[in-house]
């Protein structure tokens, strides 16, 4: 059932997983597990690539890591006035990927730390936020460090 | 399997050009055919390579830029691999007259990105990354790269100035290239006191966008020997990965050049050590030094010393984007792949000027479309 399209998380909106975006306005960061032989998945998919099968469930992901890598952004593409979340700066904005306790990377904006304060392998975690801009519902996942 | 050579080579003035895409591969094509003492209708097919036709207001440019040759009825057909588009059209070319299809084949690579504005040109680049789940997070190429950067400099203590030094050595082989964009000789200072782009990397780590074309004539064994000096594809490496970041394995490395080296290497049965001088993807500088490392010219984590002890200068070990790279020459994304084997013909031939490698005799290209999902690797020989 679409609650939100996946279109506020995406340029796209037509997909097979759009309950991705429904589990993030839940609070819920998820992949997806392959039926037929186990594999898990983030991003989500609905096709196993190693057994071909088309039934998978749904399996929330550790949301626990640690900063893969980063880069701040200061010369920033035009969708930026539709995508950045609520108080990030547009002109200088951190983003990374973690990668979890599972072995997942997740791509996310980096909350609440100064390029000086980043160090490569600080334990963080991701989180989804849900905000409005320029009128629109918009979901993402945040990257917010531990402690 | 049929042997092939390169016997014509032809390039444009790269650079903000008041010129049209067919026009563009009208001028290289011209060049490389008179460099080839060929018409047109000597020619069997063509192939061209373009990364987006939305940047020239099109679709289906290939046919547009067939009529304007004249090609027409003679078969034609467009490549695309990211910013390896040029590389993919070699070897689509390399193929065609190896299979017997044809004999004589003409490779356009070409792009017209300043008909638009710098914003609009990010925006098309940017949907060459992962469009479903990593658009949003608003990363640019620049910050694609500038993630593989971080993760170097935390693994391998790479620092921002072996980055620099990337720029200053190709801006000043740029200043004996006339086909360059840029001719401003940089120091060390001037790059690490340029604009942030995307934290580490700055404007001068950056390659500028540029209109342009290249293009060779591909020959038959049989037919390439006829030629004053014919330059052989003795190798040819392929190797594909994820557009997204978040599945990929490493960050310090863009796995897939390691693998398609390691095929070119076997195909033309040669080792790193042979090689005379590389032409490879520094649309980043960090994409410079990773290559020295995935190409086998020195060890993993080495390539900013590498650049730093100047063996990658002209007269150093391994002289590296002789004709200023990605980074001062400009980067038209389809035109690059076949810019790059264009120098290294010309370096082969002799013929390179104030920038000759003495005695170069084998010559590779390494050619990366998007942030690491295609890699082009290819040898040439004498
Ligand atoms: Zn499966």
């Amino acid at each position: 059932m679409i609650i939100i399209e996946f279109e506020a998380f995406s340029i796209l909106s037509h997909t097979k997983v759009n309950d991705f975006v429904n589990f993030l306005e839940k609070g819920k960061i998820i992949g997806t597990i392959c039926k037929k032989c186990g594999k898990k998945y983030f991003p989500s998919v609905t096709d196993c690539r190693k057994c071909l099968s088309n039934q998978f469930e749904w399996v929330e992901l550790d949301n626990k890591g640690k900063l893969e890598t980063f880069t701040m952004i200061s010369v920033p593409p035009s969708r930026v006035q539709d995508y950045i979340p609520p108080s990030y700066n547009f002109n200088h904005y951190l983003i990374g990927i973690i990668k979890t306790n599972e072995g997942f990377r997740v791509m996310g904006w980096i909350r609440g730390l100064k390029l000086e304060d980043i160090e490569i392998g600080m334990d963080m975690k991701c989180k989804p936020l849900i905000f409005n801009r320029r009128g629109r519902k918009r979901v993402t996942i945040e990257l917010i460090p531990l402690k | 399997m049929r042997r092939v050579a390169i016997v014509g080579i032809g390039h444009t003035k790269f650079g903000v050009r008041n010129a049209s895409l067919r026009e563009l591969a009208f001028e290289a094509a011209r060049e490389a055919l008179e460099d080839a003492k060929l018409t047109i209708d000597d020619l069997d097919s063509l192939i061209v390579g373009i990364v987006s036709a939305e940047f020239a207001k099109m679709v289906s440019p290939g046919a547009q830029i067939a009529e304007y040759l004249g090609i027409n009825p003679k078969g034609s057909m467009r490549v695309e691999a990211a910013c390896a588009t040029g590389s993919a059209a070699i070897r689509a070319g390399y193929m065609t007259i190896a299979s017997g299809l044809s004999d004589l084949v003409l490779v356009v690579g070409c792009e017209k990105m300043r008909e638009l504005s710098t914003q609009e040109g990010l925006e098309i680049m940017s949907k060459a990354a992962d469009t479903k789940w990593e658009y949003s997070f608003c990363c640019t190429f620049a910050g694609y790269y500038a993630m593989l950067a971080n993760a170097h400099m935390k693994r391998y203590g790479t620092t921002e100035e072996q980055l620099a030094m990337v720029g200053v050595k190709n801006h000043s082989n740029a200043l004996n290239n006339p086909y360059a964009h840029l001719h401003k000789k940089i120091n060390i200072d001037d790059v690490l006191n340029s604009k942030m782009v995307a934290y580490p990397l700055k404007l001068y780590d950056s390659c500028p966008l540029s209109d342009g074309a290249a293009a060779v004539v591909l020959a038959s064994d049989e037919l390439a020997n006829k030629f004053e000096e014919p330059i052989w594809i003795s190798g040819l490496g392929v190797a594909t990965d994820t557009a997204s970041m978040m599945t990929r394995e490493s960050y310090t490395e863009i796995r897939g050049a390691t693998l398609a080296a390691r095929e070119a290497y076997k195909y033309a049965k040669v080792d790193p050590s042979d090689i005379d001088l590389a032409e490879v993807h520094d649309a980043f500088t960090i994409g410079e030094i990773l290559a020295y490392e995935d190409l086998g010219f020195c060890k993993k984590g080495k390539g900013g010393e590498l650049v730093e002890e100047g063996e990658t200068e002209i007269g150093g070990k391994i002289p590296v984007n002789t004709d200023g790279g990605l980074k001062a020459k400009g980067h038209p994304l389809g035109a690059t792949g076949v810019s790059q084997a264009v120098e290294i013909v010309t370096q082969l031939r002799g013929e390179a000027g104030k920038r000759q490698v003495e005695g170069a005799e084998i010559g590779l290209s390494h050619n990366v479309g998007g942030n690491g999902q295609y890699i082009f690797v290819t040898i040439y020989k004498r």
